[in-house]
């Protein structure tokens, strides 16, 4: 199946980080060309209750560090409308997410760190895959094919998240503590 | 075969508006070929709705140096210095702001997929999403189509948006429900042909009352106030005649206009007729090449009231008849909104839930909840922070309209929510739903609920950080909100990025516009302080720049001038009587201290911009190589010419308006001269020398143009200079001193570019 605008998020373990310095962070990485995506600006919607937090807007992305359901963490999300093979487009998303994450956590050290036991893939995208039971069906394969790579040889537990109103989201989670270290991908 | 929302909304669309948005889908194909001009795709896109964004010419300062941003398209334009690839903004008309659940829904569904999750609602009563590609508009538009909204016209050279208060139907100070007319004028002037030849926008609104803001009738090209007569019918009985008082030129923008009274009474059947009448002169005689005189105020004060309504009036008598002109009037009931049915609730579980309230229900109540005119009914105001609100909050508000009311909402001027029909009883239920998606702050008209224009975030033109301002002042005021006094507590503050005017900032009690200074070889951002605006009463008069202050010291000014408020206001007395009982020299003696900006080694805070931690700039930074403190000749001429016009306000408080205008022109020829001088060393004070010198090196050479209003600033100067000290009338004196602010800002900006 076929799908355009993953997206990937991940949660934080413990992070002291303040509005200011996300915002710092991302201005800091247009600066410094941090990631290969083509950094365009920064967006902060910390005023919103469980919006979007502080977005890095990029012409491929926006990356944003949030807390829009319930819990904080680091999004990536693809704003181009390609229509790619599911597990491909979620590969990406993934290893983007995941280079956006290794990146501020080296930047803020201990005040920083990632629970990589959980991921949540997704897709903006309700022409192809409207969140509901059937779209979940028809991703299953997608979905386990990326948990497989990113959990290998673990089990792990994929399920549906959020209303079904809302964007296609399905969490994938394993059992134990993992850090980003211990991420293969 | 790959499915599309093309394919999918088959059928579903009206015809006229697929027709519509198949041809910009083609006119994208064609433009993106090279076969459709520049310029001619430009505007085209703009009358669709889609606009630029800052940053979209490709280039962004980084806090260190500017860089070009590598777009995959490249140079393809979509516009004068637009690149294709660029995110721009989409702007969604919400005629009257009139939105159901549905069209709620898809609104959420779209900022999600093609936007950054956020909805912002304006002060005209649109919905924005920022950070839109080009190429996604037609499904944008296709999707919006089939529930029922048109982005057409909604920016460009156009008929905007036709607002109306959010209470129409409901208030209870209106004589009538203006919505049905404002929905057919909607209908009748979207893309009609004599409406497509404008030198700039046209902006309508409608307004249920005179003494009440919600319209803001008296700020824009044609604001229709409703009103009655009695009149004696055929059978000799008097009976009630619904109809208008109909004002022209209002705006805001860089010189606020207040409108002038085009007629104190249209009756109903001639509200079409008699706009599309003003449409036709508009487009005849507006100007069309210099856009900063383009706008309808400046046909009025052309031709002057009277003679203006004299060309509408034959204009009027040569239109041919069309039919819509009243068609309408059959179908006024069908904007009655009916509510459920009132459910019976016994005396004794109202008397139960009113002893039994939820934290912070009260407050909520006090703000935001207000009673209609039908007993039982209640507005509620839900306040949305800066305008924005997530998607999942406007699935929650769609849910919520359909639970307790029939489905009805509207976007207001001050960038909320208002739901519509709330029975006495369902208060309480609605306020927990309300608080559940975090939708319940108790700000709604006070001064906690600041509204801002897009400033530096995504406009092209602003200057300084307006929504993060507004959003500084917000947290900071949100803290102490309960405890302030009452009579701050309901103060209005209003931000722009720049003096554009997008956030209103002319008719707040305290208002705010984006300027810059060079302070030491750096540019910091300020803001110009507005006291003493008025909003009620349609935002009929227009506060005074106090001066600029460096944005970090603006919530500083802020407690200022609040405390002074409450320290020495007189019993009852409104914030307008109190600015201008106790003057502005006075209010300027208590802020003396916050314009100054300590060195950049000092405090490098007052160097950025709220919200933005890069080294601020207004283009490129220059540091001079001094290494000490030098001041320059032109940076004192340009403070003394900020004196000056501080002394013209005074003398327009006397009611001196010679004396204003004088001294306003004064404070012009101080600054030219200051600018001047370094190039022509020999300047006398005499103001033909000054003028003639200041044209030769500065206007002819282009230097000192406004990148975006170009020459448009000089020409105060020259136009000025021109009619000297001959004013009498308060309102041109007013005028005049506006207008020698612009030319100071400007000249600021022109020593910032050249120094
Ligand atoms: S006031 Fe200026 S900065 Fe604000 S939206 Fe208007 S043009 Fe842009």
């Amino acid at each position: 199946m076929q799908i355009t605008k993953a997206t990937a998020r991940i949660y934080t373990t413990n992070s002291s980080l303040t509005p200011s310095d996300l915002r710092t962070l991302f201005h800091e990485w247009i600066q410094q060309d941090a990631l290969d995506e083509l950094l365009l600006d920064v967006a902060d919607y910390t005023h919103v209750p469980r919006g979007p937090g502080v977005l890095l807007v990029a012409h491929e992305c926006y990356v944003g560090f949030d807390d829009a359901d319930g819990r904080f963490g680091l999004s990536w999300s693809g704003r181009q409308d390609a229509l790619a093979p599911a597990a491909e487009s979620w590969r990406h998303a993934v290893s983007r997410l995941l280079v956006a994450a290794r990146t501020a956590e080296r930047r803020f050290d201990n005040e920083l760190a990632f629970d990589g036991a959980q991921l949540v893939l997704g897709c903006n995208d309700r022409l192809h895959a409207p969140h509901g039971e059937a779209s979940y069906s028809a991703l299953q394969g997608a979905l386990e094919a990326v948990a497989s790579e990113v959990y290998p040889g673990a089990d792990c537990k994929i399920e549906p998240v959020g209303e079904f109103r809302q964007c296609f989201r399905a969490r994938l989670s394993t059992t134990g503590s993992l850090g980003l270290a211990d991420l293969p991908v | 075969m790959t499915r599309t929302w093309k394919n999918e909304l088959v059928g579903k669309i009206p015809p006229d508006l697929k027709e519509e948005i198949d041809v910009f889908e083609r006119q994208i194909a064609r433009r993106k070929e090279g076969k459709l001009d520049e310029a001619v795709f430009g505007e085209t896109r703009l009358r669709r709705g889609v606009y630029g964004q800052r940053y979209d010419n490709g280039q962004r300062f980084d806090g260190v140096q500017t860089r070009q941003i590598a777009f995959p398209s490249g140079d393809i334009s979509k516009g004068a210095s637009t690149l294709w690839d660029a995110p721009g903004m989409l702007r969604i008309k919400i005629p009257y702001g009139g939105l159901n659940p549905e069209q709620l829904e898809c609104l959420a569904a779209l900022s999600e997929e093609y936007s950054d999750a956020i909805s912002h609602v304006t002060t005209r009563q649109d919905v924005q999403l920022h950070f839109i590609q080009l190429d996604d508009a037609p499904t944008l538009m296709r999707r919006l189509a089939a529930v029922g909204i048109t982005t057409r016209e909604a920016c460009g050279n156009s008929i905007r948006n036709i607002t109306a208060c959010p209470f129409a139907g409901t208030c209870k100070t209106e004589p009538f429900d203006v919505t049905a007319y404002a929905d057919a004028l909607t209908a009748y002037l979207l893309g009609h042909d004599d409406c497509q030849d404008f030198g700039r926008k046209f902006k309508i609104s409608f307004s249920g009352c005179a003494a009440e803001a919600c319209g803001l009738a008296t700020i824009h090209d044609m604001g229709f106030i409703a009103a009655t007569r009695e009149v004696q019918n055929a059978a000799g009985t008097t009976e009630t005649e619904h109809g208008f008082e109909l004002y022209v030129g209002g705006g805001l923008g860089a010189v606020p206009h207040t409108a002038k009274l085009f007629d104190a009474f249209i009756p109903r059947e001639e509200v079409l007729p008699i706009s599309l009448a003003i449409c036709r002169v508009f487009g005849r005689l507006g100007e069309k090449r210099n856009r900063a005189k383009a706008r309808l105020k400046f046909v009025v004060k052309k031709l002057g009231i009277e003679a203006f309504r004299e060309t509408v009036r034959t204009e009027r008598a040569n239109l041919r008849h069309d039919p819509r002109w009243t068609s309408f009037l059959a179908d006024l009931d069908s904007f009655t909104e009916s509510p459920k049915a009132p459910r019976l609730i016994s005396p004794a579980s109202l008397k139960r839930s009113a002893t039994n309230l939820p934290e912070g229900y009260k407050a909520f109540a006090d703000s935001n909840v207000r009673a209609q005119k039908q007993d039982g009914f209640n507005l509620v105001t839900v306040s949305l922070p800066l305008g924005d609100a997530t998607a999942d909050q406007l699935r929650a508000l769609a849910d919520i309209a359909r639970r307790y009311t029939p489905g009805t909402l509207r976007a207001t001027v001050e960038q909320n929510i208002a739901l519509r029909w709330v029975r006495d009883e369902d208060l309480l239920p609605l306020y927990r739903d309300l608080r559940a998606a975090q939708l319940a702050a108790a700000t709604a008209g006070t001064i906690v609920d600041v509204t801002a224009c897009p400033g530096t975030d995504t406009c092209k033109l602003g200057i300084a950080s307006s929504r993060g301002l507004a959003g500084e002042l917000s947290e900071r005021l949100a803290i102490k909100n309960l405890s302030l006094d009452e009579a701050v507590r309901n103060l209005r503050i209003k931000v722009s990025g720049c003096f554009n005017s997008c956030g209103q900032h002319h008719i707040a009690d305290i208002g705010f516009w984006g300027v810059s200074r060079k302070v030491s070889g750096y540019t910091v951002p300020h803001f110009q302080v507005v006291l003493g605006g008025q909003w009620t009463h349609n935002g009929q008069s227009y506060g005074l720049a106090m001066g600029a202050i460096p944005s970090r010291n603006i919530p500083a000014t802020v407690d200022r001038i609040t405390d002074l408020f409450v320290s020495e206001r007189q019993r009852g007395e409104s914030f307008q009587h109190f600015v201008q009982r106790i003057g502005k020299k006075h209010v300027r003696t208590a802020l003396e201290d916050l314009f100054a900006v300590p060195s950049h080694d000092e405090d490098p805070n007052y160097y950025s911009d709220w919200g933005d931690p890069r080294e601020y700039s207004i283009g490129d930074l220059g540091i001079g190589e001094c290494a000490g403190e030098v001041i320059s000749f032109a940076q004192f001429g340009l403070a003394a010419s900020e004196r000056k016009i501080f002394e013209a306000q005074e003398f327009l408080e006397t009611g001196d308006s010679t004396g204003a205008a004088t001294r306003a022109l004064d404070a012009m020829m101080v600054a030219a001269k200051a600018l001047t001088k370094d190039r022509a060393p020999n300047l006398s004070d005499d103001a033909d020398e000054i003028v003639a010198a200041f044209r030769h090196h500065l206007y002819d050479t282009e230097l000192f143009f406004d990148p975006y209003a170009k020459g448009k600033f000089a020409n105060y100067l020259f136009q000025a200079h021109s009619a000297g000290a001959a004013i009498t009338d308060v309102d041109a004196a007013r005028q005049r001193i506006e207008e020698a602010q612009l030319f100071i800002e400007a000249a600021h900006g022109c020593h910032g570019r050249m120094s």
